[in-house]
């Protein structure tokens, strides 16, 4: 069977090269890891700064910061060996990531310890997070289009009570998409150059490949 | 088409002049240009003319070929002796030569091809067809027109009707401002001879080469 | 398994080809060499265009009828001397009033040497087989199809329209010359059989053989340090290293070109 099946060209992506390209856009843009209000992000951090909640009564409001690992995607068929709590079916994508998760704990009047008062400690949690989704497209016009990722279910396991769990993983869920909807791969990219790709069909996930047919 | 012009002589033109009284004759042979210095008689040609013993004795003519030598133009026979009532003629077999003239002075008074006055004579061979206007370039009314037709010469007939007119020509005759025939019809390679009897010093010249010196100026 | 595969079908690798024919637009020369017995000086111009691609696996692609269209320049120096007959006038001996008799000596014509200009413009079609040749060449991955081999260019067709065009160009340069008429339907004559088709037929291909041996179409050109996504505002552009470019021509149902590349990030 031919790789361009019905179509004129085809662009195929292995897992191994979406998570490179993934590795890539971290690593010339880290601030897209890490969500922190200033006074959590210390320099050298790269990080985007996000405002305090504010609540009545906390001066200043809950400092936070969010921190997330290069996502690791697997395409359809499963790959994770059984690892995964969150099975990927067909055109679908298993993502998976660790998300820190650091609240400055602020002490503002403490009479039995004057030390305290005034003090800020950071404290964190680290959180194994399986998600699962599908590959978008946004197509512009002959040639010209990006493939994205939408997140549908997040899987954080071991947490307790299940109405825990089912808060943290919305929470989650938000950050992941979030975050990666900066993250767009153009055609280009997916066809390193060889030609340009007017979009008939996909992407289509299978294969371990997200999958581009359409004509030059 | 051809360059049709008394005032430079090329290989397809002829100039001869006829002397009548026994005397030297100094002349030069000069490029176009330049045509109006006198002649210096220090290394000029020399023409000697004796008087002619008796009536009876045809006249005769001399040639004089006019060749380049290293850039300089030079006579091959550079002293003649000829007697009263010759004509010498003068012309070139170098198409190289861009144009020369004639000028001089004798006991006949001047004579010059650039502006012919008595007993001179100018031809020319014709070899591309068309319609020629000839004037005089130094400002009489003397004019005329030579038509130059070719034949069909891939036809045998005419070939030999052309072959056979090449050695016949065509003469016009100049006396004063009388031109006799204003127009003549030849095929192209025949010869015309203007013969000027009798004129104010006259050129034979393309009136197209008359323009081109009027625009320049 | 590849990280990128990228394929394309024969309707596709046709429009690549293509567009590597047009970029590598019009290639130039000059020179001189012998037209027969003349000299001839020249310059011309030709690029490509159009031909059916074949994929032939594992690494040809076949361009059948490609046109290379040209534009040809050229003069021709000979001496007429050399293919017209020595001519000379007759004397001419006339009656002239006051002079006898006078004669006209005989006088020869010098046939000069004449130039005679050329142009013609055309197309010639040629079958040939090309190679993918796959390299690093300063900083960039280059794909390049190479020709396999000298294509055969047929010229008799462009021959005889140039053998037409010298006769009429020769016959408009010889018209202006003094005493030609007789002899010019012979000259331009001479001057067509002296060349003839054979004697241009060589000499287009030692003009024109140069600009198909090791004709080479370039199908993809990209830098090793792959630029993913640009800078924006403060954030850095996203590169990937391309670590390995591969190109083939794989048969199954359908021929395809296939380019694979590996990606580091």
């Amino acid at each position: 069977m031919s790789l361009t099946e019905a179509e004129f060209v085809f662009a195929g992506v292995n897992e191994s090269g979406v998570n490179d390209l993934l590795k890539a856009f971290c690593t010339a843009r880290p601030r897209f890891l890490t969500y922190a209000t200033p006074s959590m992000a210390p320099p050298p951090l790269a990080f985007t700064s996000i405002p305090a909640i504010a609540f009545p009564g906390i001066p200043g409001g809950i400092e936070y910061k969010i921190e997330l690992t290069t996502p690791i995607v697997d395409f359809d068929p499963d790959s994770s060996g059984g690892a995964a709590p969150l099975p990927i079916g067909a055109q679908q994508v298993g993502i998976s990531t660790t998300v820190t998760l650091t609240v400055g704990c602020t002490r503002w009047v403490d009479g039995q310890n004057p030390d305290r008062n005034g003090s800020v400690v950071p404290i964190s949690t680290t959180l194994e997070v399986w998600a699962r989704g599908k590959m978008t497209v946004t197509y512009f016009g002959p040639g010209v289009g990006e493939i994205g990722f939408q997140v549908d279910e997040v899987e954080i396991v071991d947490i307790k009570p299940d109405t825990l769990e089912s808060v943290v993983e919305c929470i989650v869920r938000m950050v992941l998409q979030a975050f990666l909807m900066n993250v767009k791969l153009p055609f280009n990219a997916l066809t390193v150059g060889a030609f340009s790709l007017a979009l008939l069909r996909g992407p289509e996930v299978e294969d371990d490949q997200v999958k581009l047919y359409g004509n030059v | 088409m051809d360059t049709l012009d008394s005032r430079s002589l090329h290989n397809m033109d002829c100039f001869a002049q006829k002397f009548s009284t026994p005397g030297q004759v100094y002349y030069r042979i000069s490029k176009a240009a330049g045509s109006c210095l006198p002649v210096n008689r220090d290394g000029a040609l020399t023409i000697d003319i004796k008087a002619r013993a008796g009536k009876a004795q045809e006249v005769s003519q001399h040639n004089v070929t006019v060749r380049l030598n290293e850039q300089q133009l030079i006579a091959e026979t550079p002293s003649l002796k000829i007697e009263a009532g010759d004509t010498v003629l003068w012309n070139t077999s170098d198409p190289r030569l861009q144009g020369f003239a004639v000028q001089g002075e004798g006991p006949d008074g001047v004579f010059d091809s650039t502006a012919m006055t008595r007993n001179a004579v100018y031809t020319h061979a014709f070899g591309t067809p068309g319609e020629y206007k000839w004037v005089d370039a130094n400002g009489s009314r003397v004019s005329g027109i030579i038509s130059v037709r070719s034949l069909d010469l891939n036809d045998s007939e005419q070939c030999k009707k052309w072959l056979a007119a090449l050695s016949k020509g065509t003469l016009i005759l100049i006396q004063g401002e009388h031109v006799d025939p204003e127009r003549a019809e030849i095929l192209t390679g025949q010869t015309v001879f203007w013969a000027v009897e009798e004129a104010s010093g006259i050129s034979i010249t393309d009136s197209r080469l008359i323009r081109i010196e009027k625009t320049r100026e | 398994m590849p990280d990128i595969i990228a394929a394309a079908d024969e309707t596709a690798a046709t429009n690549l080809v293509h567009a590597a024919e047009t970029a590598l637009g019009t290639q130039s020369d000059s020179g001189s060499g012998n037209l027969g017995p003349f000299t001839a000086s020249w310059g011309a111009s030709a690029n490509f265009s159009n031909g059916m691609i074949d994929l032939v696996a594992p690494n040809v692609i076949r361009i059948a009828n490609c046109q290379m269209n040209y534009s040809l320049n050229f003069s021709l120096s000979f001496d007429l001397s050399s293919i017209l007959p020595d001519f000379c006038l007759p004397r001419v001996c006339i009656p002239i009033p006051f002079n006898g008799r006078l004669c006209t000596p005989e006088i020869c014509v010098n046939w000069p040497t004449v130039t005679i200009p050329v142009s013609h413009s055309g197309t010639i079609t040629f079958t040939a087989d090309f190679s993918l040749n796959i390299h690093l060449t300063g900083g960039n991955w280059l794909v390049d199809l190479i020709v396999v081999g000298i294509p055969f260019l047929q010229f008799g067709p462009a021959a005889a329209a140039i053998l037409a065009a010298i006769g009429a160009s020769a016959a408009l340069i010889l018209a202006a010359i003094p005493f030609i008429g007789p002899f010019l339907a012979g000259a331009v004559l001479a001057i067509t059989a002296t060349i003839g088709i054979a004697g241009l037929t060589g000499f287009l291909g030692t003009i024109f053989t140069p600009f198909v041996s090791g004709l080479t179409f370039n199908i993809y050109n990209q830098p090793q340090i792959f630029q993913v996504l640009p800078s924006s505002g403060s954030d850095a552009a996203v590169n990937v290293t391309l670590d390995s470019i591969t190109a083939a021509v794989v048969s199954s149902d359908e021929d395809e070109l296939v380019f694979t590349a590996e990606i580091s990030p």
